[in-house]
């Protein structure tokens, strides 16, 4: 069944042109089609597992052993994520004005991007996470550049040149793993490294640099706001709510769930990157005049939350990062959705030619006050709830200062949101918008589905902990200290 | 059968720094592809003698199999991208892409 | 032995020097080429016959092919451009030499204490490739699978598109 993940969105992908062929439209159906059947069959895992048998861990090897995959509490919040955000984007892009013969592709490569996410989040050693990672990056270039305008052309070449130095660092880690321990399973690695010598070190540095470029972490963070920025806007749906999340984050954590283990040294350095990712990426944030350009470095803020909270290496704290990983999806793909709205509605996305946009388009300002407040941590919504959760799981494990400076991001974070829906949304309208409205129902469903998400994690906050989050603690069990 | 694995890993380190001073000093958007392709070929010298030397060598080739198919495919794109922003911009030079800042 | 070391230096790391300090982008690939020969027969040396025929034909053939492909059809520098940018050219990458040189003698020298006492275990090994790559490695060959899909929609996408709206 887990085969599924990864066959139905490929088989999706490569019927698309016969698609195409008989059914002009139907390209779109297919996808929003198959992101269905992913939510779904999530769900179903969720249910079955959780609900009634209470054992999250599942594993599959296929044809003997050739294929083998895994799930565990851990990827199935990961793979939920991914499920959602891909319906979204599907959704939002039936009403994208691309050229009509690139639609198909767009699909095609929607698809492909999302077998590349799940086939990661499912893989169980070292070097098929790489392959996967690289689909992903491979998909995210073209799509980035998709509409061939020179900003997306230039975003995406800066991605691809940051991407291939992460690239060799985690294939030389690779080979230096495997020259010591003779595998690149992480189960085999795990046992493998506990020798601790300067070729394990090695690779682990080389590695964990990697990830932390993929992730945008703030001194590798360059590229990540230009190629939010240029990119078309169901692709910056996609980008931002979860593929450099997957590709950077979700990875390091298993890198580091699975094979090595929390050391102190470690912890320090990782509290350290992410606080000074979520300050920063707060104050950089608060000066930019760009919707989309504010969200992408609000996106680097919440990322270093998801950090702290997993150097913490307390059960307490990998929950609070894996919520937050999933609240940050699901809000952040909800902004960008808005901004997408907004750029769709008006033609524009900077500040000082936006405004009073509240009163012409209500849904979308409505969305998107939720999606803020989220942001921002405002009770009862979710984003509150993790980092509330993250900043005791700070505390409780003897970090009083690095808690202290979450809770100051946070207060950062609110000032440059609460700045961006008074700019764009509050106050009087700008001169020349008033002719504005509302945009198509197709662009304000998915952001309605993302708000009511956001706004039903918040409110049974306690049973979605219980029951999705917290089998994620099991993992604790596989530490090597 | 000799153990190269510390003379290979010195090239690796060689070819590798080769790699990252042209990606970071070129001004030629294909130079910095060129640069690109160097660190490739030091990894994948160094799986084939993390193999040699731990004795797992038909393990490291069919790694290294799937990484030049994956490699070629990244440069292919990377290439493709390439063409593309002389197309726009009529210049191959890293200092014309500066439409995003701030 | 010494025929190992003289092939990495002549045919790995020469030729990469020189692919990175030639002027001219075309001898710069072939130099290109030269470093993927070389590490074709480092390969060999080092028992992995298929892997180098792979880099042979995919690495040192097919990539080749990309980078003549992609240099011809993006346009020629013009002369006096050309004279003006080839000081500027040299004058950053004339360090290049002397710090591979700095690098590669100080780890020469200091061998012993970086690679002296590694020790690695020799895991017995008896399937072949076929078998691992198979038997083994099925989800790799998913991926790879997928990434042929992505390059080829990315590509003719691009292409469609790139020519089109100008």
């Amino acid at each position: 069944m887990l085969l599924g993940f990864v066959f139905v969105p490929l088989l999706g992908a490569a019927i698309m042109p016969f698609v195409r062929k008989i059914w002009a439209k139907g390209s779109t159906y297919l996808s929003v089609v198959v992101s269905t059947f992913l939510v779904v069959t999530t769900g179903w895992i969720a249910y079955h597992n959780i609900l009634t048998q209470n054992s999250l861990t599942l594993e599959q090897w296929i044809f003997g052993q050739s294929i083998a995959l895994k799930v565990d509490g851990l990827s199935l919040v990961i793979l939920a994520a991914i499920g959602l955000v891909s319906l979204v984007t599907a959704i939002y892009s039936a009403g994208y004005s691309f050229h009509p013969d690139s639609r198909p592709g767009f699909n095609a490569l929607l698809l492909l991007i999302v077998t590349g996410m799940n086939g990661l989040v499912m893989a169980t050693d070292l070097f098929t996470l790489y392959v996967f990672l690289e689909i992903v990056s491979i998909a995210a270039y073209i799509l980035i550049s998709y509409q061939t305008d020179e900003y997306g052309l230039e975003g995406s070449f800066k991605y691809m040149m940051l991407s291939a130095v992460a690239t060799t660092f985690l294939l030389l880690g690779t080979a230096l793993l495997f020259a010591v321990t003779g595998s690149v399973s992480l189960t085999d690695l795990a046992i493998g490294v506990k020798s601790g010598n300067l070729m394990v070190q090695l690779g682990f540095a080389f590695v964990m640099f990697a990830f932390l470029v993929k992730a945008g972490m703030i001194p590798f963070h360059a590229w990540l706001p230009d190629a939010y920025t240029a990119a078309p806007a169901p692709v910056s749906i996609l980008l931002a709510g979860i593929v450099t999340k997957v590709g950077g984050v979700y990875t390091l954590m298993r890198v580091i769930l699975g094979v090595f283990g929390f050391s102190k040294s470690f912890s320090a350095m990782l509290l350290f990157i992410g606080a000074v990712s979520a300050v920063f990426g707060a104050f950089l944030a608060l000066g930019q005049k760009d919707f989309k350009r504010m969200l992408a470095f609000s996106s680097i803020s919440q990322i270093g939350y998801i950090f702290m909270g997993f150097a913490t290496g307390s059960p307490l704290g990998l929950i609070g990062a894996t919520f937050h990983f999933f609240n940050h999806a699901v809000f952040k793909s909800l902004l960008f959705l808005n901004a997408g709205a907004v750029e769709q509605a008006t033609g524009t996305r900077k500040f000082d030619e936006l405004g009073g946009l509240a009163s012409r388009m209500p849904i979308t300002g409505t969305t998107s006050v939720i999606g803020i407040l989220s942001t921002a941590g405002i009770p009862p919504l979710a984003g509150f709830w993790s980092k509330l959760i993250i900043i005791i799981a700070l505390w409780q494990t003897g970090y009083h200062l690095y808690a202290m400076i979450a809770v100051f991001a946070s207060v950062v974070s609110l000032a440059y949101l609460l700045t961006l829906q008074h700019s764009v949304f509050f106050g009087k309208i700008k001169e020349g918008l008033e002719g504005t409205q509302e945009v198509a129902p197709v662009f304000y469903w998915p952001a309605v589905i993302m708000a009511s998400v956001t706004i039903a994690c918040g409110i049974f906050f306690p049973i979605i902990i219980d029951k999705l989050i917290l089998p994620v603690n099991s993992l604790f069990g596989l530490l090597v200290k | 059968m000799t153990n190269y694995f510390g003379i290979d890993f010195m090239a690796v380190i060689l070819i590798i720094c080769i790699g990252l001073y042209t990606l970071v000093m070129a001004k030629n958007l294909i130079r910095m592809l060129i640069g690109f392709e160097l660190m490739t070929k030091g990894v994948t010298l160094a799986f084939i003698s993390a193999g040699n030397a731990n004795g797992r060598i038909a393990l490291s080739q069919s790694l290294v199999i799937t990484m030049i198919v994956v490699e070629v495919v990244s440069i292919a794109t990377a290439l493709a991208i390439v063409m593309l922003i002389q197309h726009k911009k009529n210049s191959l030079n890293v200092r014309s892409l500066t439409n995003l800042k701030g | 032995m010494e025929l190992h070391i003289s092939i990495l230096v002549f045919l790995f790391i020469i030729p990469a020097i020189l692919a990175a300090i030639c002027r001219d982008l075309l001898r710069s690939v072939i130099a290109l080429l030269f470093c993927s020969l070389g590490l074709t027969f480092l390969l060999f040396n080092l028992n992995a016959p298929l892997a180098g025929v792979f880099e042979l034909s995919v690495g040192a053939g097919l990539i080749s092919v990309l980078f003549i492909n992609a240099i011809s059809l993006t346009r020629p520098l013009s002369a006096e451009e050309n004279l003006a940018r080839r000081k500027d050219h040299y004058r950053r990458f004339i360090g290049l030499p002397f710090i591979i040189i700095i690098i590669a003698a100080l780890l020469w020298f200091n061998q012993q204490q970086i690679f002296g006492n590694l020790i690695f275990k020799k895991t017995a090994e008896n399937a072949t490739i076929g078998q691992i790559l198979w038997g083994l490695r099925g989800l790799d060959l998913i991926g790879q699978i997928v990434i042929l899909l992505v390059g080829v929609y990315g590509i003719v996408v691009l292409f469609k598109r790139g020519r089109s709206n100008d």
